[in-house]
């Protein structure tokens, strides 16, 4: 038998919830910015001023001579390394070359002994521009004839994941499209077509920490300590840009202080280690808020939504165009593209389908992965279309939503893995609660509305993780991984696997984290895999570390290895009960030794069919809009983690929380506002992130555990699910408090104002009816068919 | 650039050698609140910094029942004011003002004389003490002299004061009935201030933030047309908390609400 314990998790007082949690109050948790090297100089980076310019010129010479510096780089100076990188499309120089494609650009950096010389000679490098046409907008740079990047960087064994560079050059970053059936004809025999168009806004994707990297070239070798939520992608790139091998580039991560996809990819590590390359001194490379906001945001979008719908309210036909704002490179945009493609349609039966995406290179800030990867950005459109397509049809939405939804095991697309979730029973628990805390009476001044909204994203990523767990001559275990903590506290949740696994206490299992020279392989830290894909890695490591075990009893013992087996924290051999450790003890002969298990993740067997899981998002908002200053008070946020099983179940209702709180500041208030060529609030003055005054007035967070995932003890994936839908049913809420349906986000104040006053003149001329129900009619009420 | 540069400081307990200290290239220094960001934005520059928060005469809290007034020094912190019995009872409006001024960190470190001094636009309290019809004693090694908060404030980031000269104290005569303030905060800053007093025979109303600096009118109670002639007159300037339009919009509901619908 090898059957493994799943013994019941062991709660230990002595241990607080979280490992990170002592480290964190405390103040002693270590990040990159902490890190230090000895001889370490310091960079800073002189940015571009304008959008889109051809360099004439640069002139560093003075800055050479300034205090402390160490020396000046530029694109010029960087020999015959890789001078730009790119996953997917390489076109992000590490420099800029011949030209700068966004305002804030780097374009050299100074390398001083401190960071204040090098700040202050950094001013005193001279650059010389001939203005180009600057595009700012995807409809500008679709338009023009100005191109922003020239060539092509398709070429043999480029790409990433099937996601291939374009071979033609226009100010098209990526194009995708999916689809099946004929959807002309179906949307030509609806019996109703609803169309919708929404703006969904550039968002910066606010971490505490802002990027960093520390990098030391030495000959034969590159360490690198960075903000990096995927080391492995890092190494990769920096072992091509330095022709190194891949053993030889070592990337640490330690704490990272919030990534939320912005610090998935390479970032700041080659600029790092260039200046390294340059200097021969290890050089720290650093951003503020403003310099963070130039490195990276979140793709904006335009989506336009048609949806054909029969007499009962049932979908025919969905035909959806995205246009994403990918800023000067793509960086991930591609694949969030593909992923928003994937995603924009909704776990709806879609009898024929047509969805086209189009990337668009622009003079701004280059955008990449955010959470919830093209999700939000799709469903903004396509669920605000359900509430307008329920008005038009007379059907209430959350009922409009039911008759459509796909059933469990259904098809969301063709070949993928059948869906693990029972959305129906997802929604109607947002519904209960929705309805269970409905809004008071009328109060003067105040409008209200409710909306719910779903979501289903392929998530999980690559199925590709390696884990390696060692148990010590005592019984206890480190584990290795190379995924990294960013606060959603994977090292609890996987060292709970482990305990469990293992029959041991949580505190006798220590986690030892991202570092690419003694850690194992892992694709990536993003897309909510950690504890579905990981976990899994993490238990076939454990696995196999019972396996190593059983051998090692049975070899001590004399007996075949067959003839052992394990259960109940134990090994089981001729009758006797061996405690693990004794095993390991016994083998080596002395008080010493360890036994280590190996897990791998393929796509293979549990995990061979893509995606590895999807992950819901089922949520439903109360707001109250005040008549008067166009402001909007969250009453009531219902989240639905529909996760399976929740390991740490206070973690997955945090991951809920977080999310869901950035979809509210996507919805009301953060936007990245461009003025001309120059980004206008890049800082968080003017940059407004939700705040503690912002919360909902109620937060309702509801777990659906039904064992239906793939991954350890039934789990899936949280993380994104709860950002995904919250934009799209905060605007239905208010277009249905208001009167009005929004088209673009953020819901701002003054934004809110100007639709209450369109819906006001368009009341007093008679012209339209409103949508029904200011915060009227429950959204959850079930009416049967026979009522309809 | 997020660097601050490399500075002097010149501290001291003794307000004449502070005084002697101050010039265009060594700047008054309390909180820190504004002139950080500043600094860290490269938008000033000093040479060194003063610090002013040993100097016991600029923080003190003086409440003068005779003269009904209460005098605040430069150096007090928003917290403290907030907190304090004295203001609580005789300017209840300005201590519940101060202890909504920005967040936590801003009120336990800015001050009022930082507030008034750097005179952003978007601040509550300038508005509110200029509404209280508030004085500023303000000194220099040249000597004193005392001004209305009103001719202290004299545009966006604009104050009447020369280099050498630091803002002392700031009295405040005691707040009279009918007074309330109200501000449209949806972001860091207000969009909006809105002090009111209301007698029987008098509207005067105060707007801040949506204005370069505060702007003060009086009007006969009931003078409806005047509140209107005063709302569109008023220099409104669009930022990204709204269009102008949309600030007077509020505005002129807020003023009808409070004053027009009053009991």
């Amino acid at each position: 038998m090898t059957g493994q314990p799943e013994a019941a998790p062991v709660p230990d007082p002595a241990r607080p919830p979280r490992r990170d949690a002592w480290d964190k109050v405390t103040g002693r948790a270590r990040y990159a910015s902490d890190a230090a090297m000895a001889n370490m100089a310091h960079a800073a980076v002189v940015r571009a001023d304008r959008a889109h310019a051809c360099i004439v010129a640069i002139n560093a010479d003075e800055a050479r001579r300034a205090p402390g510096v160490i020396g000046v780089i530029t694109a010029d100076d960087l020999g015959d390394l890789g001078r730009r990188f790119g996953h997917i499309v390489c076109d992000h120089p590490i420099l800029a070359e011949d030209k700068v494609r966004y305002y804030g650009e780097p374009v050299a950096a100074v390398v001083a002994e401190t960071p204040h010389e090098a700040a202050d000679a950094a001013e005193r490098v001279w650059v010389d521009y001939e203005d180009l046409e600057a595009l700012t907008t995807a409809a500008d740079a679709l338009a023009s004839e100005t191109l922003i990047h020239e060539e092509s960087y398709a070429g043999p064994e480029r790409g990433f994941l099937g996601v291939k560079p374009k071979a033609d050059t226009d100010n098209a970053a990526h194009r995708a499209e999916l689809g099946w059936g004929d959807v002309d004809a179906a949307l030509a025999a609806a019996e109703a077509v609803v169309e919708t168009s929404a703006a969904f806004p550039l968002v910066y994707g606010y971490a505490m920490e802002t990027y960093n990297a520390l990098a030391d070239w030495q000959p034969g070798g590159l360490h690198v300590v960075s903000t990096a939520q995927h080391p492995l992608m890092v190494r990769k790139e920096l072992a091509r840009i330095f022709s190194l091998p891949l053993a030889a580039v070592r990337v640490e991560v330690p704490y990272i202080g919030g990534g939320y996809g912005s610090k998935s990819y390479t970032k700041l590590e080659p600029l790092a280690a260039a200046a390294s390359w340059a200097t021969g001194r290890p050089v720290r490379v650093d951003t503020d808020v403003e310099g963070a906001m130039h490195t990276t945001r979140a793709d904006g979008a335009h989506v336009t939504v048609r949806t054909g719908f029969d007499s009962e309210g049932r979908i025919t036909a969905r035909a959806i165009d995205i246009v994403f704002d990918t800023g000067a490179y793509a960086d991930n945009s591609p694949l969030v593209l593909t992923k928003s493609v994937n995603r924009c349609f909704g776990p709806y039966r879609v009898p024929n389908l047509r969805v086209r995406g189009t990337a668009v290179y622009t003079n701004t800030t280059p955008a990449s992965s955010y959470r919830g990867f093209g999700a939000p950005q799709g469903a903004l459109a396509g669920e605000m279309n359900m509430d307008m397509a329920a008005d038009r049809l007379g059907i209430d939405p959350t009922e409009l939503r039911r008759r459509n939804l796909l059933e469990p095991g259904g098809t969301v697309i063709s070949g993928k893995r059948g869906l693990d979730a029972d959305l129906t029973a997802d929604l109607d628990a947002v519904a209960a609660e929705l309805d269970r805390h409905a809004g008071r009476g009328h109060e003067p001044g105040v409008r209200r509305g409710r909306a719910v909204a779903v979501t289903a994203s392929d998530a999980g990523a690559s199925p590709i993780s390696t884990a390696q767990v060692r148990m010590h001559a005592d019984g206890s275990v480190t584990l290795l991984t190379s995924s990294t903590e960013m606060g959603q506290g994977s090292r609890t949740a996987l060292a709970q696997i482990v305990a469990r696994q293992m029959g041991v206490a949580a505190a006798a299992v220590a986690v030892g984290q991202s570092d690419t020279l003694y850690t194992p392989f892992e694709w990536t830290t993003g897309a909510s895999r950690t504890t579905t894909v990981v976990g899994l890695a993490v238990k076939a490591a454990c696995e196999d570390l019972w396996r190593k075990l059983r051998a090692m009893a049975a070899e001590s013992a004399g007996i075949d290895p067959d003839e052992a087996t394990s259960g109940g924290g134990s090994i089981q051999v001729a009758g006797a009960d061996l405690a693990p450790a004794a095993v390991i003890r016994e083998w080596f002969g002395a008080d010493a030794g360890e036994a280590v298990g190996i897990g791998v993740v393929r796509g293979h067997g549990e995990t061979a069919l893509l995606p590895p899981f999807w992950e819901i998002g089922a949520v439903g908002v109360e707001v109250a809009v005040d008549e008067t200053t166009g402001e909007v008070t969250v009453e009531h946020l219902v989240t639905v983690g529909d996760v399976g099983h929740a390991i740490e179940p206070d973690l997955v209702k945090g991951q809920d929380l977080g999310a869901a709180t950035q979809g509210l500041g996507i919805a009301l208030w953060e936007e990245m506002v461009y003025e001309g060529e120059q980004l206008t609030n890049p800082n968080l003055i003017e940059y407004r992130v939700p705040r503690f005054t912002d919360m909902p007035r109620r937060i309702t967070s509801v777990l659906a555990e039904r064992g239906d995932g793939a991954g350890p003890y039934g789990a899936k994936g949280a993380g994104e699910g709860a950002l995904n839908p919250v934009p799209a049913a905060v605007a239905a809420a208010v277009g249905r408090a208001v009167g009005v349906w929004p088209t673009e986000l953020p819901l701002t104040p003054a934004r809110v104002w100007a639709l209450l006053r369109s819906a006001a003149e368009t009341e007093a001329a008679g012209l339209a009816k409103p949508p029904t129900a200011a915060g009227g009619a429950a959204p959850s009420t079930v009416r049967g068919p026979a009522a309809e | 650039m997020g660097v601050l540069p490399e500075l002097g400081l010149v501290r001291s307990d003794d307000l004449g050698r502070v005084l002697a200290s101050v010039d265009a290239e060594h700047v008054p220094y309390a909180g820190g609140t504004e002139l950080v960001p500043a600094m860290g934005l490269g938008l000033r520059r000093p040479a060194a910094v003063v610090d002013l928060k040993r100097v016991e005469a600029l923080g003190r809290i003086a409440v003068d029942a005779d003269a009904g007034a209460v005098e605040i020094g430069a150096a007090v912190t928003h917290r403290r004011i907030a907190e304090h019995p004295g203001v609580r009872r005789h300017l209840p409006v300005l201590a519940r003002a101060a202890g909504r001024v920005g967040n936590a960190r801003v009120r336990s470190t800015g001050t009022i004389g930082g507030n008034l001094c750097f005179a952003e636009p978007r601040s509550d309290l300038a508005c509110v003490l200029i509404a209280l019809q508030a004085t500023s004693e303000v000194r220099s090694g040249r000597g004193a002299r005392t001004l209305a908060v009103d001719e202290l404030v004299i545009g966006a980031f604009e104050t009447s004061l020369s280099a050498d000269e630091i803002l002392v104290s700031v009295t405040v005569p005691f707040e009279p009935a009918g007074m309330s303030y109200w501000k449209l905060q949806s972001y860091e800053r207000p969009t909006l201030g809105v002090a009111v007093v209301v007698t029987e025979d008098r509207w005067e109303i105060t707007v801040g933030a949506a204005v370069e600096r505060p702007v003060r009118t009086v009007l006969a109670a009931g003078d409806s047309a005047g509140l209107d002639d005063f709302a569109a007159g008023l220099d409104i300037g669009a930022d990204l908390c709204g269009p102008a339009e949309y600030k007077r919009s509020v505005l002129r509901e807020h003023l009808r609400t409070v004053l027009e619908t009053a009991p």
